[in-house]
């Protein structure tokens, strides 16, 4: 079933600004794949009009195969999570906990699930003790991983994470993959990090206003002018073994570390 | 950055497991007494009391000593304004008065979480509008604390100062920094409202905290009423 189905969509801003230009791509349920765009490509603006914040001048967009538009938004986002880039503006409440309870007691769940809910958001996001911290004595990486579990604790069908490791630290961003990773949902996550988007998806849709193209990792990779239009780099360990393929040494298309050591482990037992 | 809010040290507090709404009512009970006295032994007396509470409840001394000096300096105007009409006795009862109010409320305010503190003004039906604003209000204060903070930083960082009061240039560069926090004030209101749209924000702020009346909240309301009706009694001339 496609979760997410985005058929020809622009949005212009008020200042006449074009934001986004006949984009289309579809999300299957449980995929997850990442947003790849330049600054200024239009990543936060489509999340805004895929959780009904905002809509489109032109096209249409199918959350779980409805339309969305301002009658059914209000009900749809009810399916839908977003995690905002920066989360001081998502975290509104002066304790963890209450910020994290803020979604699903505003769904009118029971108390007690409301409860569970939170409890199992701030474990899976690594918080359990925080419950009563106080959002602004938080660093950066804590703050996101609240604003995750904000969006958790509402047990979404699809996630929107907008720029989810911007301004983190190595390990905040190492945490925060970990976090990512353990969840079972449809993902979209919107970065300029080619190297994250590696880390947390399946694969890529790359858009800069218009889709310039999509697809797994390894068919991107092949085709670096698509990123280089983009103004993205290829991360280092692709690169390396797309270079030594340029010179005739074809020994596979890792694109992770762990993967590039067992590829080159064998090649040099082999030699040996 | 980190910013020391009135409330840092509240859960070190000996008074932290009084029921707010107990302590919004005791302690606010005997602010408003104490502002209706006149009598300097009823005042002094009382001023007393908020001192001993003070340090009764456990709060750390020196953040609390500033804090009362702050409060000092509030009430040294009060002072001033009252020495040229009712001279210097006066003058310094109401010193006195200005100050164990004062003492009331900041033990109130720093014993309690602030945000406990608004949801027991909600229980005496504080509007609720009101009260949400001054959650939202805790909540990003400390941001464009940090905002102005950056900004501040950065205008040193080129070589800024103000250089006088009559320094044109300086003050039109404050003015201006000034726009830009509203400006961007206005962009973190339109992101939070979405934000808050996301979460299913519908005009109400919902919280599943249960206060709780017990015993010593009933004991701890028993002394405030005791201590308004001694000093009520003092004032009235039945005592002291």
């Amino acid at each position: 079933m496609t979760s997410v189905s985005v058929r020809d969509v622009s949005y212009r801003y008020e200042d006449g600004t074009l934001a986004l230009d006949s984009l289309s791509f579809d999300v299957a349920e449980g995929e997850r794949v990442a947003i790849l765009g330049p600054n200024g490509a239009g990543k936060s603006t489509l999340f805004e009009l895929l959780m009904g914040l905002q809509f489109p001048q032109k096209g249409s967009i199918q959350i779980m195969g409805e339309e969305l538009n301002s009658k059914s938004a209000p009900r749809l986002r009810r399916l839908m999570g977003l995690v905002f880039q920066d989360p001081d503006d998502q975290i509104f409440m002066p304790r963890v906990w209450d910020d994290v309870a803020f979604g699903p007691i505003n769904m009118g769940l029971p108390e007690g699930v409301v409860r569970e809910n939170v409890r199992k958001a701030l474990e899976s996001t690594g918080l359990v003790g925080f419950d009563q911290r106080a959002p602004h004595r938080l660093s950066r990486g804590e703050k996101k991983r609240v604003a995750i579990a904000g969006v958790l604790a509402m047990e979404p069908k699809i996630v929107f994470l907008d720029e989810p490791t911007a301004e983190l630290d190595p390990k905040g961003k190492r945490d925060l993959i970990r976090v990512l990773n353990g969840l079972h949902t449809t993902m979209l996550v919107a970065t300029h990090e080619v190297q994250t988007a590696l880390e947390i998806t399946d694969r890529a849709v790359v858009i800069d206003r218009t889709k310039l193209g999509e697809g797994t990792y390894p068919e991107l990779f092949s085709n670096p002018h698509l990123l280089e239009r983009a103004s993205l780099d290829v991360p280092p360990i692709p690169k390396l073994f797309e270079l030594l393929q340029n010179d005739g040494i074809s020994l596979g298309k890792p694109t992770s570390v762990d993967e590039a050591a067992e590829i080159l482990r064998k090649a040099l037992s082999r030699r040996s | 950055m980190q910013h020391d809010a009135l409330d840092f040290h509240a859960e070190k507090s000996r008074f932290i497991v009084l029921d707010p709404r107990g302590k919004l009512a005791g302690l606010l009970a005997l602010t408003v007494t104490t502002a209706l006295l006149t009598r300097a032994v009823s005042v002094v007396a009382s001023f007393a009391i908020s001192i001993l509470l003070l340090a009764a409840s456990g709060l750390p001394v020196r953040p609390t000593a500033k804090r009362l000096l702050q409060i000092a300096v509030f009430a040294g105007f009060a002072f001033v304004s009252i020495l040229p009409f009712g001279g210097v006795w006066r003058a310094l009862v109401t010193f006195i008065r200005v100050l164990a109010c004062g003492a009331y409320i900041l033990l109130l305010a720093s014993t309690t979480p602030s945000f406990d503190l608004v949801r027991a003004l909600r229980f005496f039906r504080f509007p609720q509008v009101l009260c949400e604003m001054l959650i939202f209000l805790y909540r990003y204060l400390f941001l464009f604390a940090d905002e102005n903070e950056r900004m501040s930083t950065a205008r040193k960082a080129r070589g800024f100062e103000v250089k006088s009061l009559l320094d044109r240039r300086g003050l039109a560069v404050i003015a201006s920094s000034a726009g830009a926090v509203l400006y961007r004030a206005y962009h973190r209101g339109m992101a939070v409202s979405h934000a808050l749209m996301a979460r299913r924000y519908e005009g109400k702020v919902e919280t599943l905290t249960r206060f709780r009346l017990g015993f010593r909240d009933l004991a701890f309301l028993a002394f405030a009423g005791a201590t308004i009706l001694s000093l009520s009694l003092t004032e009235l001339g039945v005592c002291g």
